[in-house]
């Protein structure tokens, strides 16, 4: 069932679909609304035909001479690959290709650009906190509503360790410790998760986007040249 | 009504002025639900309950042979008001008539007087059909309460056509309906006549089904009794309601003891992006400086004596907002102060627009600048000046609430004097852009055709040949529709400066809907001027002049306008029809607290009548507008004719709402009941005060979090 607003969105885009011409606002949406369409067709074919995205190899990722993450949205089966970009302080951004940005203070995310419901600024413990694997604190997400206004989201998080496990990441094995972060508040909780190797270093973790959206699963691909 | 995508903000109007009554929303335990009316309640009776605040609704509504569409608008927590367009078949199947369907346009206030509590319930009072013709007029008074977490129980009294059935007091005599021209408010009749109760009961059994039964108090006396358009043989209805998602409600009816309905309501949020929230490119992280101890020759101010440094440095901002639609105009500079100018080509929200030249500037401008002066321009009038320090700007990017902590330390004000060195990219001018695109156009309420529309391709230019110069126009060709068909006369006994509109839309194709030349200036401090001439708008050509006082940091402006209209050719190419007028305005603008802007306008209208009009407009951050206007000039309403004065409301939807992509595009619709000749305004595209006030601080503090996005 569709409602008024999908009717309408339909029109909108429809319209915008039809419109050419210099001004650069004509061009992105025509762009923007084109590539949704494609891919909202594409990504229903690949499911009807059970289509996978071709595997990451080692060989492919040679090419490459830059520190690597593999970024994956389940909720939205999106996969975007994010290399350093700038530093500012402790924390480092990275972008990826289709221009998502993701920035983490020392592996711990901080903020993402690009997404949608992005992740504004957040509150958040140091790497060293959720590698003890230990204790409970505050965090504090902020996010823009559907009106741009500020939103202020708080949750009690607990970490516990899972002790250690191996994990696969692009057909190499690594030893790791799994901590989970356990947070609850006044909406959904979440639990993020995090495989540390050789002490803080983040091999692979879960980190809440939004809770609507669920976490965006990080791998790190390509540790550095 | 138009409903086509215009430039933003090209579209005036007005409202009765309705007082902003904030409150917090107690939680109700069921939702609240709409009736055939369109308003909240049960099936054809309302209830005692509000919608949230902000919501609109579009109801459709069927049984046996009357039909009504309603838009409905919770206009603050407590107050909401309603449009409706109500259509009654078999008019004279049995009764003779002079029409096979009456159709009748009405409009509804209601208030919640108190809200429900523990043990009292929700109580609101309405009136009906308040200022139309007033076949639907009705008051009432009614009373809803949650019994259990699933069940909730209505009980009102009602007046009018809702105290036509099974009264029992009556309170006063209810004077006859004056009918001649409609559109008095009926005050003589409210709360008079003969009082009935009404009530009902809902049941939601989960989420998305409810059942509803009621007893009604309309006894549809011309419609059933007079007209026997059909039987009313019970006062009791039955329904089922089915809400598959946020955004619809269905429903199924069985009514008056003979009689099955449908209904479908359409609900929308306007602070619910339908497409989630906006997706625009990740921005460029801000570069911080390096410390002055680490690299002390990129803190030397020297480069301020380079030469051609400007005309470098404006292109190497540009290669960062390009893809955002940003264009650096100008820059002035010494060695600690920058000042930019840009215009934004796209950016919904214009606090992202300098959220991004603030990027840009951090990441081309030599570390010895410390002062950033983000200046917005439209049509090259500098809007106001946005000063931030760029330590600020390094130290907050991931600062908690970041939106917060830096408008704490930013000002927002007049832009002062032009600065000395300013310097605009020699590339720049002129500037030359084009669109061609569908459009939509609309007429309604035509009583040989409610509804109808032509659907055809719009060709617009812009060209600015050195800043503030803009020559614009846009000229449409009609594909396919029936606007056309329309050959009702015009009965007007005024100057027909509107009431021919049919036959513009007949003899219009194509059409050359405008052509100006323009000049924009800031005159002095908080003070603006506008000039056009050409062919303003599909039914006036002429010149137009316009000052604008309106300080960068108030609320509030105060405008003056004055122009000689004449009338085109109905053809809309290059001829002129002999009527000319001179008209003109002084406005008074006011941004109320809560989002609702208020706008009184005093003078000349197109037909030489004197008077004002007044509108209120409740505003979203977001750019979502609903609002309403009313005129009243020294026309008498024998004079106006159907309808009595001029009025209507409006709604203004940002086409990014719809979509999440940024874009400056809105959806603007003005609907008027009726489009007479008393009241008019010559559309002038381009006027000050909406163009300005977004960049304002006025604009761009609701949505400040959207610097950092």
């Amino acid at each position: 069932m569709i409602g008024l607003k999908h009717i309408l969105g339909g029109f909108a885009a429809a319209s915008l679909l039809a419109s050419c011409g210099s001004n650069e606002g004509n061009g992105s949406e025509f762009r923007f609304a084109k590539t949704a369409i494609t891919q909202a067709i594409q990504a229903r074919r690949d499911a009807k035909a059970g289509v996978q995205p071709a595997p990451l190899t080692r060989e492919s990722l040679a090419q490459y001479q830059t520190p690597m993450q593999k970024g994956f949205l389940p909720s939205l089966n999106m996969t975007a690959y994010f290399v350093p970009y700038g530093q500012n302080g402790d924390v480092e951004t990275w972008f990826s290709s289709d221009k998502k940005s993701v920035s983490f203070r020392q592996g711990v995310m901080v903020a993402t650009r690009g997404f949608g419901p992005d992740l504004m600024q957040s509150v958040a413990p140091g790497i060293g906190t959720i590698a003890s694997g230990s204790g409970s604190y505050d965090r504090v997400y902020f996010y823009l509503d559907g009106a741009d206004q500020v939103v202020r989201r708080e949750y009690r998080c607990e970490l516990a360790n899972l002790g250690p496990e191996t994990v696969t990441v692009v057909d190499r094995q690594h030893s790791t410790r799994h901590v989970t972060e356990t947070c609850s508040g006044k909406g959904p909780g979440f639990t993020n998760d995090y495989w540390f190797e050789n002490g803080t270093f983040l091999r692979k973790s879960n980190q809440l986007l939004v809770s609507e959206w669920g976490p965006i699963q990080f791998e790190r691909v390509i540790d550095s040249r | 009504m138009l409903l086509t995508h215009l430039p933003r903000r090209t579209i005036f109007g007005l409202t009765t002025a309705l007082v902003a009554l904030g409150a917090t929303a107690a939680e109700p335990e069921t939702r609240a639900t709409l009736n055939f009316n369109g308003v909240t309640g049960l099936i054809d009776m309302p209830s005692g309950e509000s919608q949230p605040d902000g919501a609109l609704n579009i109801s459709t509504t069927h049984f046996g042979p009357i039909s009504r569409t309603t838009l409905t608008f919770q206009i603050t927590p407590r107050l909401s008001g309603s449009f409706r367009y109500t259509a009654v078949r078999d008019w004279r199947a049995r009764v003779p008539g002079n029409f096979d369907t009456y159709y009748d346009r009405s409009f509804d206030l209601r208030y919640l007087i108190l809200k429900e509590g523990q043990y009292v319930p929700a109580v609101t009072v309405g009136l009906q059909d308040f200022i139309g013709t007033g076949i639907l007029s009705g008051e009432y008074i009614v009373a809803t309460k949650n019994l259990s977490p699933k069940l909730k129980v209505t009980g009102g009294l009602g007046w009018g056509r809702l105290g036509s059935f099974g009264s029992f007091a009556e309170i006063g005599t209810r004077t006859s309906i004056n009918v001649d021209q409609g559109g008095t408010v009926n005050t003589a009749q409210f709360f008079r006549g003969p009082v009935s109760a009404f009530g009902g009961v809902e049941y939601q059994y989960n989420d998305k089904l409810s059942f509803k039964a009621e007893y009604s108090s309309d006894n549809y006396d011309t419609e059933a009794g007079f007209r026997q358009t059909f039987d009313r043989k019970s006062p009791v209805n039955f329904g089922v309601e089915y809400q598959p998602n946020d955004g619809i409600r269905l429903g199924g009816y069985y009514l008056y003891g003979s009689e099955f309905g449908v209904a479908a309501h359409f609900l929308l949020n306007p602070r619910q992006r339908v497409a989630g929230a906006v997706t625009s490119a990740a921005p460029y992280p801000i570069e911080p400086r390096p410390s002055r101890s680490a690299d002390p020759d990129a803190w030397s101010p020297e480069w301020v004596t380079q030469d051609g440094i400007a005309p470098v440095l404006i292109k190497n901002m540009n290669k960062r907002v390009v893809d955002d639609g940003i264009v650096v105009e100008a820059i002035s500079y010494s060695s600690s102060t920058v000042q930019v100018r840009f215009r934004n080509n796209k950016l919904d929200a214009e606090a992202q627009a300098v959220g991004r030249v603030a990027r840009a500037m951090a990441a081309i401008l030599p570390a010895s600048v410390e002062v950033f002066e983000i200046v917005p321009v439209v049509n090259a009038v500098p809007a106001a000046k946005v000063t931030l320090r760029r330590a600020d700007i390094e130290a907050l990017e991931f600062a908690p609430d970041a939106a917060t902590a830096l408008r704490a330390r930013a000002t927002v004000g007049d832009v002062g004097p032009r600065p000395a060195g300013l310097s605009y990219d020699p590339e720049l001018y002129p500037v030359f852009e084009w669109g061609l695109g569908p459009y939509v156009k609309t007429s309604f309420f035509d009583p040989d055709n409610p509804v109808r529309a032509d659907l055809g391709v719009r060709l617009s230019a812009r060209f600015e040949p050195a800043p503030g110069v803009v020559l614009r126009g846009s000229a449409i060709k009609r594909l396919v529709g029936n606007l056309s068909d329309s050959t009702r006369p015009s009965n007007s006994v005024l100057p027909r400066v509107r009431s021919n509109a049919n036959i513009y839309d007949r003899e219009g194709d194509p059409a050359i809907e405008s052509l100006t030349a323009n000049y924009y200036t800031r005159l002095g401090q908080d003070l603006y001027g506008r000039a056009t001439i050409g062919y303003l708008e599909p039914m006036f050509g002429g010149v137009s002049g316009e000052v604008l006082w309106k300080p960068a940091d108030r609320d509030y402006a105060i405008g003056v306008e004055i122009n000689y209209a004449k009338q085109r050719d109905f053809d809309q190419l290059f001829g002129f029809q002999s009527y000319g007028v001179a008209t003109g305005h002084v406005s008074g603008y006011y941004k109320l607290p809560g989002n609702y802007n208020v706008q009184l306008d005093v003078g000349r209208y197109l037909a030489g009548d004197y008077g004002a009009t007044l509108s209120l407009d409740r505003e979203f951050e977001n750019g979502w507008r609903v609002g309403a206007f009313a005129t009243l000039t020294d026309v008498s309403a024998e004079d106006f004719g159907e309808g009595s004065f001029d009025k209507g409301i409006r709604l203004d939807i940002p086409v990014t709402w719809f979509t999440g992509a940024p874009t400056r595009k809105e959806s603007v619709g003005v609907i008027r009941p009726l489009t007479r000749d008393g009241g008019a305004r010559v559309n002038v595209d381009g006027r000050l005060y909406n163009e300005l006030r977004d960049y304002q601080a006025s604009g761009l503090d609701g949505q400040w979090g959207r610097f950092w996005k």
